[in-house]
């Protein structure tokens, strides 16, 4: 297959002369009446038609095919024909933009959006795709999409198709293409392109399709075009909102950018959400809180810190522009209740001054009937209760002082932040003892080969901790890594809890849902989450299920297997990010191109300009000729 | 007419007359002594020469030259035809005085006459070419029927000279036939213009018979010119062979070329289908030079 290409196009619009040419023939065709001495000699011929019959079409005599087929290859030759000799289809993988930024309105008198449609960065890449896919399509074998979101990820790998009506075709590009959604904080592009790259091999094209301005420099021929459709506009965003709770009620820090080279004025609504399963729901059902008008510099980015009710989702809005993504942010409540502790040591000793380091923390309540963390004794029976954890202290007999050096687990919760310079740990002489189980342990803090705090995963979530420390032979519980110690088992035993971490998530970040314990003897029905479009979808049936914030608003994770309020939970993604919120970076442009040098490619353009015009002149030729004879 | 002045007919070698005011080839029985020959039995006794059988026994017949009385039919086809186009008019008026001149530059009689629904003299010797009165193209019958009823006054013997287009669909052999009947020696002339040698019409036309008046509607590109010539040459071809086998002789001339030549005083090629006629001694130029 050699397909056919016109450099230029428009000059098909001389194809108009045919009509025209037609016209001629036609008016040259009327009947005249001709005196002839006798029809004796005429009688051989094929009577056009019997008198007073109507002609009802068009006769063409030879010479007016010649003189179209002459016309035609002029208008041909000036349209610039190409042919696609050797062509071999190469794979063809496009690196999609998903940050947020290719969603901003370009212009708001454009003709799209008269006719009601969204004139984005997103939608003309999308267009570009198309007419590529439609146009060039003969040159392109399978097609791989590629999101250009934080971390980059393949949409689909669709194989080509062709058919003898519709050339080439890529089966479920469309429903692919409703993946692209551009709600990504960033275009990590270069990761992108690497795993374009990669997937396509070194006889791929790839196309990058992003509101982006090329980078500098030259890709190299036939291998990678870059297509920028963004535009430079100034941008009011929220780019940073954090809520905390204090004494009399929670607080707010919020941080406004102008990403613009002018100043502009804005105004802060807060309002408190009414309900959580609806956050689109109109303004008569949320409670509005306080207006703060704004006005800010050229670049500047301005911080507000404000109260606002406990126990109330927030939503903070600016005045809306071209970027809606980045103008509303929704911060609920953070609730992180102290971690209810039951301490089974012994009187004295190394009780009092657990007990102290934790309620040093303010995250620990002890007393409680059914505690989350147990404190005990080698001696002391397991606490089979679901969702307590235990930390088993050993303190052994035949301890030795151990100087180092220690080798920590950093990977671990309760290994973070933790440093041992300089500490003497003083434990048993070599392995665990006999009462505490090794098996399935996972060794946080060495002394060598001499295990010092352990770690051992038990059914429904639990841990069972053993922590091995002579504290008079000790310095470790005068060294700053004591209470950084206790309050990495704080937190990761509160990050344990059933929920979604972190309730108020940026973009991109890390979403983690711990699950109640659970009957290991039944199968658990996943969670769901539902996105704010209303969209569920599956999330996992584990007992701990992360995933990454893709979608800004107000999301719900429903568990079937919790009951009354824990079976949903709510959790809030904003955008939050400056670089991407910022638009005076972005621009049009090209680069690269897939035309291959002469002699280089799979496949070469050769003009056929000159073979139009040949076949043009001989055609001219041959009609002088009918003409002398008498051929018309 | 200043092209036929040197030209005289000469009667063909077939024209016997006993008494005629010309010397035929052929021996006769004129007053003129020719030659002598051997007797042959059945020969005229009257013609022995006895004093050469007195002086040696030998028996002799004295010959003597054939003395004729020509004469020429000038026929002229009277169909609407010939008046389709002017050229064929002058050309066919010019052909008949043509060869009415050389007629009596050669002794001979004429007639002319024209084809209609009967036959019209038009003219007879002596009077002089330019005093015919205009004759009348309107006849829309055949040659056939015309020559079916010859009028009594054409001469037994004489030479029969018919000028027509032939845009007839009679048997050329049938009308012939007729014209031959009882003359010594037949000429044909098909006169045709330019045009119809090589039409110049293009296009969807009309085509208007000019006897009939039937209508016939063709592309006329240069396939289709091509079949008309195609017919033309068969049609001539066709009446060629019939006058090769019935002793006549066919004549083609295209009018304008002669015409031109005529006015200027010249001969060449539109005269020349009229030098088959000096070649086959049906015509001479005076003073012996062909």
């Amino acid at each position: 297959m050699m397909p056919l290409g016109l450099l230029w196009p428009w000059a098909l619009a001389g194809l108009l002369a045919i009509p025209a040419l037609v016209l001629i023939y036609w008016l040259r065709q009327r009947t005249r009446t001709q005196a002839v001495p006798s029809l004796l000699l005429w009688r051989r011929q094929r009577p056009e038609r019997q008198e007073g019959a109507r002609r009802d079409r068009f006769h063409a005599p030879p010479l007016f095919w010649l003189e179209l087929a002459i016309l035609a290859l002029l208008i041909l030759a000036a349209a610039g024909p190409t042919l696609w000799a050797a062509l071999e289809q190469r794979p063809l993988v496009v690196v999609l933009d998903d940050s947020f930024s290719m969603t901003v309105e370009l212009s708001a008198r454009s003709a799209r959006a008269a006719e009601g449609r969204a004139d984005t960065p997103r939608q003309r890449a999308a267009e570009a795709l198309r007419r590529e896919l439609d146009t060039g399509g003969r040159r392109h074998g399978d097609l791989t999409l590629v999101l250009a979101g934080d971390t980059p990820q393949v949409l689909a790998r669709l194989p080509r198709a062709s058919t003898a009506t519709r050339g080439a075709s890529w089966e479920g590009l469309d429903n692919a293409l409703t993946g692209w959604r551009c709600g990504a904080p960033r275009a990590n592009l270069g990761a992108a392109l690497s795993l374009a790259s990669e997937l396509g091999g070194p006889r791929a094209r790839i196309l990058v399709l992003s509101d982006h301005r090329p980078p500098e420099g030259d890709p190299g021929p036939g291998h990678l075009e870059w297509r920028a459709f963004g535009r430079a506009a100034p941008n009011l965003a929220i780019v940073g909102a954090v809520r905390g709770g204090e004494a009399g009620g929670d607080r707010i820090l919020l941080e406004i950018a102008n990403y613009s080279t002018r100043p502009a004025e804005t105004t802060l609504e807060l309002r408190a959400l009414a309900s959580l399963d609806d956050p689109e729901s109109p303004p008569e059902s949320s409670v509005g809180i306080e207006e703060v008008p704004l006005r800010l510099a050229p670049g500047e980015v301005v911080r507000q810190r404000l109260g606002v009710p406990d126990e109330l989702a927030i939503q903070a809005t600016l005045d809306g522009d071209r970027l809606p993504m980045d103008d509303r942010v929704i911060l609920l409540p953070e609730t992180a209740a102290p971690v209810a502790v039951a301490l089974d040591l012994a009187e004295g000793g190394d009780r009092d001054l657990i007990e102290r380091t934790l309620a040093s923390d303010g995250r620990a309540r002890f007393g409680a009937l059914t505690p989350e963390l147990v404190i005990r004794g080698p001696e002391d029976p397991p606490t089979e209760s679901p969702g307590t954890w235990e930390v088993v202290v050993v303190a052994e007999d035949d301890a030795l002082a151990y100087l180092g050096p220690f080798v920590v687990d950093r990977r671990h919760p309760l290994g973070e932040g933790l440093g041992l310079s300089g500490v003497v740990w003083a434990a048993g002489r070599s392995g665990m003892p006999a009462a505490a189980s090794t098996q399935g342990t996972r060794w946080v803090v060495r002394a060598g080969d001499v295990p010092l705090l352990g770690d051992l995963a038990l059914d429904g979530g639990r841990h069972r901790l053993t922590l091995r420390w002579r504290r008079d032979l000790s310095t470790l519980a005068r060294s700053p890594d004591w209470p950084i110690l206790w309050s990495n088992l704080l937190q990761w035993r509160i990050s344990a809890r059933p929920g979604p971490r972190p309730v108020n998530a940026r973009l991109g970040s890390a979403i983690t849902v711990v699950r109640p314990p659970v009957d290991v003897s039944n199968t658990p029905e996943p969670l769901r989450l539902r996105s704010p479009g209303g969209t569920e979808q599956s999330l996992g049936a584990g007992q701990e299920v992360r995933w990454t914030a893709s979608t800004v608003g107000l999301h719900a994770v429903v568990d079937p297997a919790a009951s009354g309020d824990a079976s949903v939970r709510h959790l809030a993604v904003n955008a939050l990010a400056p670089l991407e919120s910022d638009l005076g970076n972005l621009g049009e442009g090209v680069l690269g191109s897939w035309e291959d040098p002469e002699g280089q490619g799979t496949h070469r353009r050769l003009s056929l300009t000159w073979l139009c015009l040949l076949g043009a002149a001989g055609l001219l030729v041959w009609h002088r000729l009918l003409s002398r004879g008498g051929g018309r | 007419m200043r092209a036929s002045a040197p030209f005289a007919l000469v009667p063909p070698q077939r024209l016997e007359s006993l008494d005629g005011a010309r010397l035929g080839r052929r021996a006769g029985s004129s007053l003129e002594f020719r030659d002598f020959r051997e007797y042959l039995p059945g020969d005229d006794l009257r013609h022995l020469d006895w004093s050469v059988y007195a002086r040696s026994d030998q028996l002799v017949v004295r010959l003597y030259r054939e003395e004729v009385y020509p004469h020429l039919e000038v026929l002229i086809d009277g169909s609407r035809s010939m008046a389709a186009l002017a050229a064929k008019v002058d050309a066919t008026l010019a052909l008949a005085a043509f060869f009415a001149t050389a007629a009596m530059a050669g002794g001979f009689g004429y007639g002319a006459w024209m084809a209609g629904a009967r036959w019209r003299r038009l003219a007879s010797a002596p009077a002089q070419p330019a005093a015919w009165p205009l004759p009348n193209f309107g006849h829309r019958g055949g040659l056939a029927d015309a020559l079916g009823h010859a009028p009594a006054g054409w001469h037994r013997r004489g030479v029969r000279l018919l000028i027509s287009d032939l845009l007839v669909s009679e048997e050329p052999r049938r009308v012939l036939a007729t014209l031959g009947h009882g003359a010594a020696a037949v000429v044909v002339v098909q006169v045709v213009s330019a045009e119809e040698l090589e039409p110049t019409l293009r296009g969807f036309t009309r085509l208007q018979d000019a006897e009939s008046g039937e209508r016939l509607d063709l592309l006329v590109d240069g396939e289709a010119v091509g079949r008309y010539r195609e017919a033309l040459d068969d049609h001539r071809a066709a009446w060629r062979r019939a006058c090769e086998a019935s002793g006549a002789t066919f004549v083609p001339v295209v009018a304008e070329p002669l015409l031109a030549e005529w006015q200027d005083g010249r001969r060449g090629p539109g005269f020349e289908p009229l030098a088959q006629l000096l070649r086959r001694g049906l015509l001479d130029v005076r003073g012996g030079g062909r």
